[in-house]
């Protein structure tokens, strides 16, 4: 599967996951995306989105198995634009509470489970489903996110990293900081679902289609 | 294009609790239904969820109540409605495999819902958990009261009843890998008379799982009440689609962060 003539973004199945949503948002915006199913494409110059649900040690054993890891390093280093969403963000960072796989370590980060108890004593009900409100100030991201509400639904959060310049932007649930954005290179991670945002969403996905398209010319 | 040398934290703000739109259909018509019964047909459901989108609705549960097969008739109705909904969208009825799990899911829903199922098959639970997270699966319970058994647990759209108390069964389907419980009084079911706030508070009390109550939501009043009894979410269905003391069928999805701040 190739997608490097015109530059449409391309969504990557492992067959784990909903790519269903994520491909209906990106129709709706107006581009024509193109699934890929295997890493055999190594010279792909294109947007790349992972977005990701189910469990951290399944996606990171398919990983390796099918052979991901080292495309995903070489888009990485090549400084292509990857949009990772929820899982496929955690799957940047570099080990997960949720099994003993091991990610692809672009973010200085590990993956916790909320705790049963808030920072101040009280229960927290898990996983973190809901909206919040996503206002990133204009250096956050390397592409324009207008404020508005997004989606999240999780159970595990990306710890804030050390390197500021890695988590951005940070949200709260129940008192616990978690990292909402991540960035290493060109890589972005998302922990919310834009494609599952509204207009709000449908914004953001856009903005970031046209700056990703930009530096794949 | 630099980064910010400190990063931005959002300040804390409790979330404001998702006001969801519960849509049942009776084999693909939409309908709504009184104690689960005598179902009304008020339109389409594909249109039905385009309108809700349109409106921003925080999310929609989408639950099928008739007895047909889980066929490619229904894996049709499930992928147009999946296109039209740019928002967290669930959808319940029928589910008996992981394969229709993995139909849903594909199709753009985020979550499943399931309920006689865990009855009959409970693993099923675990493994949609395994493979798309808990936060993909949404346990429903329903729950009656008459003279005869006091409360209890039905399944099969409300047909049959069993001998589960409302609280351990919710409890179960936590341990079994549920990552969310959508919790309907059948007896309150389409009356807009009000939650059953009390079962709703000692359901939410044994589990850590985000609660969501249906069943009796009428006014702004009755979504308050559900949350402080401790409901994590709100959902209802006639309060949407009904209008008036003649219940004119009207679309209507109110801001909910106005409604519930």
């Amino acid at each position: 599967m190739t997608c490097h003539s015109i530059c449409q973004p391309c969504v990557v199945d492992l067959n784990t996951g909903n790519i269903g949503s994520v491909l209906n948002m990106l129709t709706r915006i107006g581009v024509r995306p193109q699934v890929i199913v295997s890493p055999t494409d190594t010279s792909m110059r294109a947007p790349v989105i992972f977005p990701g649900v189910g469990h951290f040690s399944h996606l990171s054993r398919a990983l390796d198995d099918l052979g991901w890891r080292a495309w995903f390093n070489r888009v990485h280093q090549d400084d292509l634009p990857i949009l990772g969403i929820c899982l496929g963000a955690q799957l940047m960072c570099e080990t997960s509470e949720e099994g003993s796989g091991t990610g692809l370590g672009w973010i200085k980060a590990k993956v916790c489970r909320f705790p049963e108890t808030t920072p101040s004593g009280l229960k927290l009900r898990i996983p973190h489903m809901g909206w919040q409100t996503f206002s990133p100030p204009d250096s956050c991201l390397p592409f324009a996110a207008p404020a508005g509400r997004m989606y999240y639904a999780h159970s595990y959060y990306i710890a804030p990293t050390v390197d500021a310049a890695q988590s951005p932007y940070q949200s709260q649930y129940g008192g616990v900081k978690f990292a909402a954005a991540v960035r290493s290179r060109n890589a972005i991670g998302l922990q919310f679902h834009p494609e599952k945002s509204h207009r709000h969403g449908m914004a953001l996905l856009r903005n970031w289609v046209l700056w990703a398209q930009e530096l794949c010319v | 294009m630099s980064v910010l040398a400190t990063p931005y934290i959002q300040p804390l703000q409790p979330p404001t609790p998702r006001f969801i739109v519960a849509l049942t259909t009776l084999n693909g018509r939409l309908v709504r239904t009184r104690n689960f019964k005598t179902p009304i047909y008020v339109g389409d459901p594909i249109n039905a969820v385009k309108i809700f989108s349109d409106k921003s609705a925080d999310e929609l549960v989408l639950l099928e109540i008739g007895q047909d097969p889980f066929d490619t008739r229904r894996e049709s109705i499930i992928r147009d409605i999946a296109t039209e909904a740019f928002m967290p969208i669930s959808y319940g009825g029928g589910i008996k495999t992981i394969e229709h799990v993995r139909i849903v899911i594909r199709s753009g829903f985020e979550k499943v819902v399931l309920n006689t199922v865990i009855h009959e098959s409970p693993n099923l639970v675990k493994d949609a958990a395994n493979e798309f997270g808990a936060q993909a699966v949404v346990g429903s319970i329903d729950v009656a009261r008459n003279w005869l058994r006091g409360e209890h647990v039905r399944s099969h759209s409300g047909r049959y009843a069993t001998k589960r108390k409302p609280e351990d069964w919710a409890k179960y389907c936590e341990d079994l890998g549920c990552g969310e419980l959508l919790l309907t009084s059948i007896d309150r079911d389409g009356t807009m008379s009000g939650y059953d706030t009390d079962l709703i508070a000692r359901v939410s009390a044994v589990v850590s799982i985000p609660v969501i109550s249906l069943g009796g939501a009428g006014a702004i009043e009755h979504l308050r009440s559900a949350l402080s009894a401790g409901a994590s979410a709100v959902a209802a269905g006639s309060m949407f689609v009904f209008h008036g003391p003649r219940r004119a069928v009207l679309i209507n999805y109110p801001n909910s962060e106005i409604v519930l701040r």
